[in-house]
């Protein structure tokens, strides 16, 4: 069984929320304005329309106008700006 | 708060330049610099650095290929540097420091509250005996101990409290209510006439009256006796209480010389100030009074919303004075018998209530003698023990 479904069947047999163990990011979207990401692990492209974050096993796209990175810290980051579009690649 | 931090520890914002500015972001974040609000710009990127951390900018930097650019300076140390020639606002800064954790730490003025009887000087004084004056450290004195050593030196102090708030020291005072004498009535006595004179009225309380209203009696008499008897025979001995009250009759006599030496104004006089500041005390004047005087002392203090400032002016104003000798005119001299009547009315015939007054005055070359009569009515009755065998 791999590392990732051990985790999820922990999570089940403790009754915990899906997730809790596992090493998966989290992301914390208020409205389309602020956008909160824990678990990034780098910025891969960086302009005031399109923003990339490598995300590990993923890569989240983000579109809008006036983003701008206020705080990257370890493997957090947080994004302030006008958020038109979320994709995940 | 986060903001007043960082101002205070200074920061910079600095331009990066180059091709792998995402990368230089990358770095930032992997070693936690303290860099926030990347902004992206046709320029390049634009982030804001501690002061502190600008210098482990420059590593990255060079990993990474890029090229730091400070575009402004913000924070305390930058405004220190540019002002640190300025020796004047360290002074300054001191002075002030000074002159805070002295003044504040001080008490400048005290307000009395509760006293009746005693007055605002004596409670003053009290102070002043175990060192509290205007101008003392407030943490120099351990209160309690001060408040006991105060009451245990007055007795007419019941409760006190010393409360330094600010300032001002408030100071809360329970004067002490004097408790009536307890009469010892277990010892048989008699009551006797005191003065002589006329009974008005007569009220016993314990024992045997001898007199009644309208007797007259002379100094000594027996008045009320402690040796009860009763019908049956028997003779009890009781501690006498009565309240006797008789007319009598006072004679005084005073003699006003025609001509006195007095003590006059010369009409010159001269006007010296002290300046209360902070506990000083500083004279505007130099020398001293040589002549003869009277003085006239006023003080002025400094008042803020009902607040008594530390700052003020104590005036004494001297008025000279010289001797010489005046005649009486007999209007004067009867003025001067009066005043003389009034002072003896009030210290020798406080307790009685006069009836009468009767005045007259002869008058010769060299003085006027004044004569009065009173007639009054008073308890004339004092206890004397009885010596039973």
């Amino acid at each position: 069984m791999s590392k990732k479904k051990q985790k999820l069947e922990m999570d089940l047999l403790f009754k915990l929320p899906p997730g809790t163990l596992g090493t998966d990011s989290k992301i914390i979207l208020m409205g389309n304005r602020e956008l909160c990401i824990d678990g990034c692990k780098g910025v891969l492209e960086y302009t005031t329309e399109l923003i990339r974050l490598n995300l590990g096993n993923r890569i989240l796209r983000l579109d809008g106008r006036n983003l701008c990175i206020c705080v990257m810290e370890h493997n957090r980051v947080e994004v302030e700006g006008y958020f038109a579009k979320l994709e995940f690649i | 708060m986060n903001r007043l931090l960082g101002w205070f520890w200074g920061y910079v914002t600095v331009l990066v330049t180059g091709e792998a500015c995402e990368r230089f972001m990358n770095l930032c974040g992997f070693y936690s610099r303290d860099v926030w609000d990347f902004q992206k710009n046709p320029n390049g990127l634009t982030v804001k650095v501690r002061l502190s951390e600008y210098k482990n900018l420059r590593h990255s930097a060079k990993r990474t290929g890029v090229h730091l650019h400070i575009e402004s300076k913000h924070g305390f140390p930058f405004l220190l540097r540019r002002y640190r020639f300025r020796y004047g606002i360290f002074v300054g800064i001191l002075v002030f420091a000074l002159l805070l954790n002295t003044l504040c730490g001080r008490i400048w003025s005290v307000e009395i509250h509760g006293t009746s009887s005693l007055k605002s000087y004596d409670v003053t004084s009290m102070l002043q005996s175990v060192g509290i004056t205007e101008g003392v450290r407030k943490d120099a004195f351990d209160w309690a101990t001060v408040r006991q050593k105060i009451m245990e030196h007055n007795p007419q102090i019941s409760w006190m409290s010393l409360n330094p708030m600010g300032t001002v020291l408030f100071v809360d005072i329970s004067e002490t209510a004097k408790a009536p004498g307890v009469l010892d009535h277990s010892i048989p006595c008699n009551l006797k006439a005191t003065k002589d004179g006329v009974v008005v009225s007569v009220k016993v309380y314990a024992g045997q009256s001898l007199v009644k209203t309208g007797d007259a009696v002379v100094k000594g008499d027996l008045l009320v006796s402690g040796a009860v008897e009763y019908k049956n025979g028997c003779t009890v001995f009781r501690h006498a209480s009565a309240e006797i009250v008789a007319q009598t009759k006072y004679h005084v006599s005073f003699e006003i010389p025609l001509r006195q030496t007095v003590r006059l104004r010369t009409g010159q006089s001269q006007i010296r100030r002290v300046i209360r500041f902070f506990g000083m005390r500083i004279p505007m004047y130099l020398g001293s009074v040589k002549e003869e005087y009277e003085t006239l002392h006023s003080s002025h203090e400094v008042r803020i919303n009902n607040k008594t400032l530390p700052i003020g002016v104590d005036s004494t104003i001297f008025h000279y004075t010289s001797e010489k000798e005046v005649a009486l005119t007999e209007q004067q001299a009867l003025s001067q018998a009066q005043m003389k009547l009034n002072a003896y009315k009030t210290t020798e015939l406080n307790d009685m209530v006069i009836k009468e007054v009767t005045t007259d005055y002869t008058i010769d070359k060299q003085a006027l003698t004044f004569t009065a009569d009173f007639l009054c009515e008073e308890n004339i009755c004092f206890e004397e023990n009885m010596l039973i065998f």
